[in-house]
């Protein structure tokens, strides 16, 4: 067994998808830059207790290259509006524009950045298994569950048959890019729409029968045979969390307003009364 | 209390809008402990009477269902919910039944939803592990199984589950023979706990000495039901004896194990394997490690090796559709790119639902086609495949409408279609009845003489007797890796 894995299985599912919801609601809330990299810096330090860090850095990577694009598209259209609408009405627009874009752009990314660690926490070490279990644990309805297992069971099945269709297809000499969809489009939705469209809907069949046979969703209360604990380590980690958080947000409520986030949309209405 | 397990009288069922029923006219009885075979061509109604027996008709297939039948002490129709705790059933294809992720919560499930008390489903769960000698691979994720463990834990779960009636439908259709003779040797031993048994299969050879009644269907009609006496006949060799029994388009009664000599040995090679090197990434372990090979030209050759071991890894290989880490693969002599190996092999993959594109069955066959083969010559080529194939009044039909059986000689016709230096069939006759089995096999051999090289992935012992002339050994079986 990997090392990350015995780490994650010291945290329940529910802890860490409750710490998930507490982040990402807390981020929505926060909109200082020292508040947002407070929570960005907690949930690193959580995300990094699992010890995939080069999953970890890659993510960030790829959040790096969005907020460059982002930078990138913001200089390129005034530039472009420059070069279209030169004259004063113009500078005007840019002179009360650019500060409001440039100069706070990286909040919205401020904010991505805790949704991220927390996801990656659930998502690296993600069980689908343990995650039904712990929606079974909570209680949920078995309109609600039953679907949610069938699904479950359904991805990995329909991303082998995709696996096996690209191999069809490429046996008839063609290829499942997208470039060659874009080259071919009607083509492509040929090799692709009916034979995965057939073999959905009979794996869905498939799927149905199994669970009728399996009196799925029969039970309201169905037993468990590994149960979840919730354990010492679970109730640590969200002690910390919950004061972690809640220092985060005292430190917002103290700070003066930014342009983004509710306390600079009631600070500008006040301005307007 | 009557011994009775199933009780059919004049039994019919048609399906929703169909113009002829399914079933008509079945009459039979199972005592507790048996076993019973229900066998016949494709299309015959042995999947229906197997869904009657579990109770999908009518609770999940609706229809018209006259006559009397009871199965478990309850008349028909019964609630899904009552029959799903006295009857479990094992379907051709174990993956489409898995709801969990381990073989361990896989076989607790059934037990879980009729809650059970923990101790209870952790008791059941063990002794089912362990009289199925699974008790090693409990906490396996089950898509890391090979066939034949996969079969066993979906029997497991039945096992765990107390089931009085077990029904299991094309049980052998992905198992090697030695896995089959496993099972078998288990369903004798179900019986002498008094466990009753249905099996639906095409496959007849390995229940001998197994069976208890044997019931043959020919469009909905029972034309062969016999029941074994003490120390009478086995019912293997009483349905040999038919007169009638060559119409009946089954599979052979006895089929021996080919023994086929290496395929190294045995003509000039249309392609070579040298120093293969292959795993599916860094984290998983070698499948090929310096394996080397050549497959002959004019020949049908038998990839042979367990369960698990890289049999359809060496077809992707072989195919162009996954690079070797390091080795080269020769076609008649030359080392080629992917891409060109990709235009002189076909593969016909076990699932034919996603091999098939076009709107009619002659346009599948066309595509097939290579592009440079001028149309005149393509669509005479076309017409005499849907002939040899039996396929000539389906031209103008819709693939995917087509019956499984008719699917599996249609793929095969547009593999013949492309005109390899190398065809490679994986499984190409798994849920064949003997008639669609045997047209195959004449194709197949028909290819071999005009100089193809065949290579074939199945633990169709049959198939393999009918056609295959050397082997192709896998040398170390390893154990199957999750796919990447």
């Amino acid at each position: 067994m990997r090392a990350s894995s015995v780490k994650s299985e010291a945290l329940d599912i529910r802890t860490r998808l409750a710490i998930s919801l507490a982040v990402s609601g807390v981020s929505i809330y926060l909109s200082g830059t020292g508040p947002l990299l407070a929570l960005g810096a907690a949930t690193l330090l959580y995300v990094l207790a699992s010890g995939r860090y080069r999953v970890i850095a890659v993510s960030y990577l790829a959040v790096c290259a969005m907020m460059a694009f982002t930078v990138g598209v913001i200089v390129v259209s005034f530039k472009i509006g420059e070069w279209l609408v030169a004259g004063t009405a113009w500078e005007k627009s840019v002179a009360m524009l650019k500060p409001a874009m440039l100069g706070n752009f990286h909040t919205p990314f401020l904010r991505m950045i805790p949704a991220l660690n927390v996801l990656l926490a659930i998502g690296l070490d993600f069980s689908v298994q343990r995650f039904v279990g712990a929606m079974k644990s909570l209680r949920l309805p078995r309109v609600a569950l039953v679907p949610l297992m069938v699904f479950c069971r359904f991805v990995p099945e329909f991303v082998d048959v995709i696996r096996q269709l690209r191999d069809a297809v490429r046996m008839r000499g063609f290829s499942m890019s997208l470039g060659a969809a874009l080259v071919h489009p009607i083509q492509a939705i040929r090799l692709t729409v009916v034979p995965l469209t057939v073999r959905t809907l009979r794996m869905a069949d498939h799927l149905s029968v199994a669970a009728e046979m399996k009196r799925v969703g029969y039970a309201k209360r169905p037993t468990q045979l590994l149960a979840l604990r919730f354990g010492k380590a679970d109730f640590a980690v969200l002690v910390a969390a919950a004061h972690i958080l809640a220092l985060i947000c005292v430190w917002q409520a103290l700070i003066p307003a930014t342009p983004y986030g509710p306390r600079s949309v009631q600070t500008q209405e006040a301005r307007h009364e | 209390m009557s011994d009775l397990m199933v009780e059919a009288e004049d039994v019919a069922y048609r399906y929703p809008f169909a113009e002829v029923p399914a079933l008509e006219g079945l009459t039979f009885r199972l005592r507790k402990g048996e076993a019973m075979l229900i066998t016949g061509a494709s299309g015959c109604g042995k999947s229906t009477l197997l869904r009657l027996l579990n109770g999908l008709i009518p609770n999940h297939y609706k229809g018209t269902l006259t006559g009397a039948l009871t199965v478990a002490g309850e008349t028909c129709p019964v609630p899904m919910e009552t029959l799903a705790k006295r009857i479990g059933t094992v379907l051709q294809n174990p993956d489409e039944q898995f709801f969990a992720t381990t073989v361990e919560e896989e076989v607790a499930l059934t037990l879980e939803w009729q809650c059970r008390p923990r101790e209870e489903i952790r008791r059941r769960v063990d002794g089912a592990l362990r009289v199925l000698d699974l008790t090693d691979l409990a906490r396996r994720s089950v898509f890391t199984l090979s066939s034949g463990e996969k079969q066993k834990a979906t029997l497991a779960a039945v096992l765990a589950a107390e089931a009085d009636l077990v029904v299991m439908d094309e049980p052998t259709a992905n198992l090697s023979p030695e896995a089959t003779d496993e099972l078998a040797r288990l369903i004798l031993r179900l019986k002498a706990h008094g466990v009753t048994l249905v099996i639906v299969d095409h496959r007849l050879y390995w229940l001998r000495g197994v069976l208890d009644r044997l019931l043959v269907l020919d469009r909905g009609h029972a034309v062969f039901n016999a029941e074994r006496m003490p120390g009478g006949e086995d019912l293997l060799d009483v349905l040999a004896a038919q007169p009638r029994v060559a119409d009946w388009g089954l599979r052979r009664v006895n089929v021996a194990r080919p023994d086929l000599p290496p395929c190294d040995t045995f003509g000039a090679p249309a392609v070579e394997i040298r120093g293969l090197v292959f795993r599916h990434s860094k984290k998983t372990r070698l499948i090929y490690d310096g394996f080397s090979a050549r497959i002959p030209r004019g020949t049908i050759t038998a990839i042979v090796g367990a369960n698990g071991a890289g049999k359809t890894t060496l077809a992707r290989l072989l195919c162009g559709l996954a690079k070797p880490q390091s080795g080269e693969i020769l076609y008649e002599g030359r080392a080629l790119r992917r891409r060109d190996i990709r235009e002189r092999a076909a593969f016909v993959m076990q699932q034919m639902d996603i091999q098939l594109f076009m709107r009619t069955v002659r346009e599948e066959l066309l595509f097939s086609a290579p592009r440079a083969v001028p149309r005149a010559d393509r669509e005479a080529e076309a017409d005499r495949l849907l002939a040899l194939f039996g396929l000539a009044h389906l031209a103008e039909r819709h693939p995917q409408s087509l019956s499984g059986g008719e699917k599996q000689r249609l793929v095969v016709a547009c593999a013949l279609m492309k005109r390899p230096t190398l065809l490679i069939l994986d499984e190409p006759t798994s849920g064949l009845d003997g008639r669609n089995m045997r047209v195959i096999a004449a194709q197949l051999a028909q290819f071999a003489l005009d100089g193809g090289a065949a290579l074939l992935i199945t633990h169709d012992l049959e198939l393999l007797e009918l056609v295959a002339q050397c082997q192709l050994r896998i040398v170390e079986p390893k154990r199957k890796d999750p796919e990447p």
